[in-house]
């Protein structure tokens, strides 16, 4: 009977263990998108509050991985005319803004990571972790399959696997026929509070990329929109002095 | 079941009631005098609150927290400046709300109000800001205020506004109101130090300067600061209906009236207002519906049996019916809810039945040639049996409904059930009683009875025809109605539940579109969630942990205005610190305390207004970024830009730099202005630093109404949410989000979330029960079981046909909605059992007389069931409207299955698949089909 009961015991073992191998193999082939290299990119970024759109920013945004691997990203807002010049640099956990309206540079807490980035639905560690997958901060498990706009997806629910991961949990719908980020719900204090939506996508550097992404909250009347104009993987534009909070300074 | 007994008994008592008519409008008049005893006994309590379930814990604390805690009941007016310009609306609206407070604590509105609450009391706040200071902020303060001199002042300033916004607009978005009136208050002391720098000394401007820059807006104020609001207590609560609805009214006059004379708006909201609100809606689509039903039933039954006097014959029994209903509600529920409420109008639709069949078999008599006596009672022996089989049967599938959790499906089932047997007791007593007053009156004027005597059979060509058809293609009626029926049900997952209360309301409410008004303009809902706690100590770490949740706008708590005796001890060192500061009896007129030459200090000035021009212009890109329009307008004012951040005009830092940096000044204004600015911003932070006591009776009137009991030692927190909490998935978020910290917390959001569960269950469990006490008592009635589950199949068809219509349509199950769809099973199957029995009686290739002999009556009595459903639908209130359109949809499709689907399954069984749907005899063996079923009857009434 023993043996019978831990057999069955190693059974389900193995079972739960080629389940989470699968959900790790999944979010593995879907975060290829986020994978790029050495990018450049223009894009837009529109907020609506209460339905209505707020003035549209314009950004240019580089990123390039440090030797340890290490996500950097720089994005400078080219409109609307307030901010023009103003810059975002993130380097790991270390975030400045550079204010084009007085020139000045602030090292924001590492806890602003979780911050509105400039008053979007986007949060710092939204839009500066673009470079890193998923995989690394968190641990999935696939609970079944659901269909976002009429695509058949996974849907894997991420819990934090580390100090790294800043949002409680996470809840992913992958593609089931080419493997895309298509929705990410994020989750604070036991119920969703905002979500993205993925479309358009369009091929980069050989791998897909989402030509328009929506952050949606769940707790304000507010939406976010971005959208990519263009964008180079290992571009020449993308260059190392760019990623020093001293470049900031040059911005103009 | 004794059929035998009633048949024997109705035609007896009927000519015994035309006998003696008068013996029997005095038993009439007993029974009524009685009900009218019980009706007196009753109150009709039409709000959302009355039919909440009262065992819930949730229930029990509103119920608790609206009888204990005043400000709870509280009335909002809320004034609207936002038609006025810019400049001029924040004055009038603060001068309204002046008026406001007066007009209702005048003796005028003694009666209804007893208090008013529309500022916060700043004297309270400047004896004791600091001790109800977060420790992390007394920090801060402590860093600010350490030197009052000008200089270290605008230095620990910049600091801070470095330190705390700085690229965060988060924080900024989050005290937008109060870093709108700590704007205001900045922007005059710069005001009064560029008046200094040019010989205009400051004066009592000072006093104002520095009370708006330490404690910010007194009055509640929007985010534009264009709208107000004063909180009205009323004397009353939500549970006291008279007082509801009049005092509400007068007080929501008067606070019209005194925003218009001063050329504003203002209306009022809250949970009493919208208690009222629910009243008075109901109660008018629920009068609206009575008379529409009524007229509409009654030209009905002129126009059918074109007796003049029919309005009495018939429309006296039903009103006797209802009035009995009323009275019986009274005497066993001593109230009716909006829900049993509107079944009173449904129950003019069923109870008009037992008239039709009565009224129709006597005048088939009389057109026979009968004489009156002997043709009244053919009438009651025929169809008085199956009048009341079928009253019995509906009455008991509405009592089946007993067996539910909530009060709300119970108290349906009592009335429901109640009321049919009213109705059926009127029709039987009043009908031939007063048939046989009528003769009298007749024969006395000589008279025999010609009105009678005309045609009343509704033609019955169609039915007939109809019979044919379905006759001749049996399979083929199954198979398209079956077919329109899966496809309808394959829509039916889709319908979804409405979960939002207030979409159920009246639309245009000023209550309701207040609330978004409240969301939209002042950043918070009125509608919040309460937690009571009997430990004081518990609540600092709790109003923390719901602070942090991302879906909770604030949360209140008596801790914010009294603090523990824990936290006071850990704020006593920074008191201490805030109240003892090194460098008092310092020179009044040194900027810095530190022995600077003038030029230097003056130098060290400019330079801190520099950063602190840096600083704000920041603010404003960040405000601008971030959409807070108002806070990006105030910071864009200071600094002279304009939202694309280019210079527009001169601000007062353009002052204070040229004065400073021209080449003439010596530094007299500064000295000047420090003389003023220091001392008082010394004497202030000292006075705010107290470490006296707070005791209970030394808190602000509104403090100790808003968060201590009347009647123990309990006290309440409120948690605002972030956004209109009755909104889509929001309400969802934010319940989850505060059970994730409490379990305690309750309110109208999470009470009507259990309604809408409870009602969910109870409506499908009601469903099951009536469907089973249905299915037996047709069983017994049938006594074959394939003809009775036959039987259900159209009424099963009508329901997946309805859900799938509903889904196509758009229209929700709510909470009402789905409570009254199981009242259908005992109503809906009617057509199809009455079919049956003619169909067993006239026997096989038959069924074309079956519909010819049942069709009209069936249709009668259908289209006098969707009078009384449908007579909800013009009701303003959109959860009467939408129970209107279900239940007459409901009813036309049972209609359409009963006599297009049934006919043809039966035909297409019974002759061509050769089942038998003979009944069981009693006394061993089957019975034939004529003879056994041919005497049965229907469940609500039969031919």
């Amino acid at each position: 009977m023993k043996k019978i009961i831990t057999a069955a015991l190693l059974g389900l073992l193995m079972l739960a263990s080629a389940a989470a191998q699968d959900a790790k193999e999944i979010l593995d082939r879907a975060d290829r998108s986020f994978e790029l290299d050495r990018v450049y990119s223009e894009s837009s970024l529109t907020v609506y509050k209460n339905g209505k759109p707020q003035a549209p920013q314009m950004m240019i945004g580089y990123t390039l991985d440090d030797s340890s691997g290490q996500a950097r990203s720089l994005t400078i807002f080219r409109e609307p005319a307030r901010v023009a010049g103003t810059a975002y640099l993130m380097l790991g956990d270390d975030l400045w803004v550079r204010f084009a309206s007085t020139g000045r540079i602030r090292k924001l807490s590492s806890s602003a990571r979780k911050n509105s980035a400039a008053g979007s639905d986007f949060s710092y560690a939204d839009m500066g972790e673009g470079g890193d997958s998923f995989t690394g901060d968190y641990s999935a498990s696939l609970e079944g399959s659901e269909r976002i706009n009429g695509i058949e997806c996974y849907r894997l629910v991420l819990e934090p696997a580390n100090r790294n991961a800043v949002y409680e949990k996470m809840v992913v719908w992958v593609s089931k026929d080419e493997f895309l980020y298509l929705k990410i719900e994020y989750y604070d204090k036991g119920a969703p509070v905002k979500y993205m939506i993925l479309e358009d996508y369009f091929e980069v550097g050989g791998v897909p990329y989402p030509e328009k992404i929506t952050m949606t909250s769940l707790v304000k009347k507010s939406e976010s929109v971005m959208e990519t104009q263009l964008i180079e993987h290992d571009s020449d534009r993308v260059e190392e002095r760019f990623f020093t909070s001293s470049y900031l300074e040059t911005i103009r | 079941m004794s059929n035998l007994n009633r048949s024997t008994l109705t035609g007896p008592w009927a000519r015994w009631a035309g006998s003696n008519p008068g013996k029997v409008f005095l038993l009439v008049l007993l029974i009524t005098v009685v009900m009218i005893a019980g009706t007196v006994n009753m109150q009709m309590e039409m709000t959302y609150y009355s039919i909440l379930p009262q065992r819930s814990n949730q229930v029990q604390d509103l119920k608790r927290i609206t009888e204990n805690y005043p400000f709870a009941s509280s009335i909002i007016a809320v004034v609207d400046g936002r038609s006025l310009p810019e400049g001029e609306a924040k004055a009038a609206v603060k001068s309204t709300i002046d008026e406001m407070e007066a007009v209702f604590l005048s003796d005028e509105f003694s009666d209804a109000v007893s208090g008013v609450y529309s500022r916060i009391d700043l004297d309270f706040l400047k004896e004791h800001a600091f001790l109800l200071t977060k420790e992390k902020d007394l920090k801060r303060m402590a860093s600010m205020y350490a030197d009052t001199d000008l200089l270290p002042f605008l230095t620990a300033l910049n600091n801070d506004l470095e330190r705390e916004y700085s690229g965060d607009s988060d924080a900024m978005e989050s005290d937008e109101t109060q870093l709108s009136a700590w704007l205001g208050g900045l922007e005059a002391l710069l005001e009064l130090l560029s008046g200094s720098l040019e010989g205009t000394l400051p004066g009592n401007e000072m006093e104002e300067a520095l009370d708006a820059y330490l404690l910010g807006e007194s009055y509640y104020l929007s985010r534009e600061e264009n709208m107000g609001i004063a909180f009205i207590n009323p004397t009353y609560t939500v549970n006291d209906l008279g007082p509801l609805v009049n005092q509400t009214n007068r007080i929501d006059e008067r606070v019209q009236q005194i925003a218009s004379d001063r050329g504003l708006e203002a209306g009022i909201t809250g949970f009493i207002v919208v208690g009222r609100d629910e009243m008075v809606t109901s109660e008018q689509g629920f009068a609206l519906s009575m008379v529409l039903a009524m007229v509409l039933i009654l030209s009905l039954m002129i126009a059918v049996f074109r007796i003049r006097s029919t309005p009495l014959i018939i429309g006296t029994p039903l009103l006797l019916g209802i009035l009995w209903t009323s009275g019986m509600a009274g005497f066993l529920l001593h109230r009716l809810n909006i829900m049993t409420a509107m079944y009173m109008v449904a129950l003019l639709g069923l109870g008009v039945d037992y008239a039709i069949h009565l009224m129709t078999g006597f005048v088939q008599e009389r057109d026979r040639g009968m004489e009156f006596l002997p043709a009244l009672e053919e009438a009651f022996t025929k169809g008085g049996k199956g009048v009341i089989t079928g009253a019995l049967t509906t009455a008991a599938a509405f009592y089946a409904l007993l067996m539910a959790e909530s009060e709300l499906v119970r108290e349906l089932a009592v009335v429901a059930g109640t009321g049919i047997l009213c109705e059926l007791l009127a029709m039987f007593l009043f009908i031939p009683a007063f048939l046989g007053w009528r003769n009298r009156r007749l024969e006395k004027r000589g008279k025999t009875d010609p009105m009678l005597h005309r045609k009343t059979r509704i033609r019955s060509d169609f039915a007939d025809g109809l019979g044919l058809r379905v006759t001749r293609r049996p399979g083929l009626w199954v198979a398209v109605l079956l077919t329109i029926a899966v496809l309808l049900a394959t829509q039916a997952p889709k319908v979804t539940l409405e979960d939002n209360l207030m979409e159920m309301e009246a639309k245009g409410l000023m209550s309701i579109e207040l609330q978004d008004v409240m969301t939209r303009e002042f950043g918070a809902a009125p509608d919040v969630l309460y937690l009571i706690s009997d430990d004081r100590n518990e609540l600092p770490d709790l109003v923390e942990a719901l602070k942090d949740l991302d879906s909770v706008k604030d949360v209140s708590a008596i801790t914010q205005w009294w603090p523990t005796d824990e936290q006071k001890e850990r704020r006593l060192p920074w008191l201490e610190e805030l109240g003892n500061r090194s460098d008092r009896g310092s020179d009044p007129a040194a900027l810095s305390g530190g022995g600077l030459s003038e030029s230097i200090e003056a130098d060290l000035v400019l330079e801190e207004l520099y950063r602190l021009e840096a600083n704000l212009i920041e603010m404003g890109d960040l405000a601008v970024l971030g959409g807070s329009d108002r806070l990006a307008y105030l910071l864009n004012r200071i600094t002279g830009l304009n939202m694309d951040g280019e210079k527009v005009k001169d601000s007062v830092f353009d002052s204070l730099f040229d004065s400073l940096e021209s080449g003439e000044y010596r530094g007299g204004g500064l000295e000047a202005f420090q003389e003023e600015f220091s001392p008082r911003l010394e004497d202030r932070v000292t006075a705010m630093a107290s470490t006296d006591d707070i005791r209970m009776e030394d808190l602000p009137p509104m403090v100790r109404d808003t968060f201590l009991s009347i009647t123990d030692e309990s006290t309440l927190v409120t948690i605002a949410p972030r956004l209109n909490p009755w909104e889509g998935r929001f309400r969802t978020i934010f319940s989850a989000q505060v059970a994730s910290v409490t379990d305690r917390g309750t309110g109208m959001i999470l009470a009507a979330d259990q309604l809408i569960q409870i009602a969910d269950s109870d409506g499908k469990k009601s469903m099951v029960a009536a469907l089973i006490a249905v299915f037996f008592i047709l069983l017994l009635d049938f006594r074959n079981l394939k003809l009775t589950l036959l039987t259900f199949i159209p009424l099963l068809m009508s329901f997946a046909s309805l859900f799938g219509l509903m889904s196509l349509f758009g229209i929700k199950f709510d909470f009402l909605n789905i409570i009254s769809i199981p009242l259908l099973v005992g109503i809906g199957i009617d057509d199809s059992v009455h079919i049956n029995h003619r169909y067993l009686r006239e026997g096989r290739g038959e069924m074309h007389t079956a519909l010819a002999g049942t069709g009209s009556a069936v249709a009668l009595t259908t289209i006098t069931t969707m009078i009384g459903f449908a007579s909800f639908i013009p009701s303003i209130m959109r959860a009467m409207r939408s129970t209107g359109i279900v239940l007459t949809m409901a009813m036309g499709l049972a209609f359409v299955y009963s006599i297009c689907f049934h006919p043809a399954l039966m035909v297409l069984v019974n002759e061509r698949l050769g089942w038998s749907l003979k009944g069981w005899s009693l006394k061993g063996g089957k019975s034939s089909v004529r003879n056994s079923t041919g005497r049965n009857s229907g469940t609500r009434s039969s031919q």
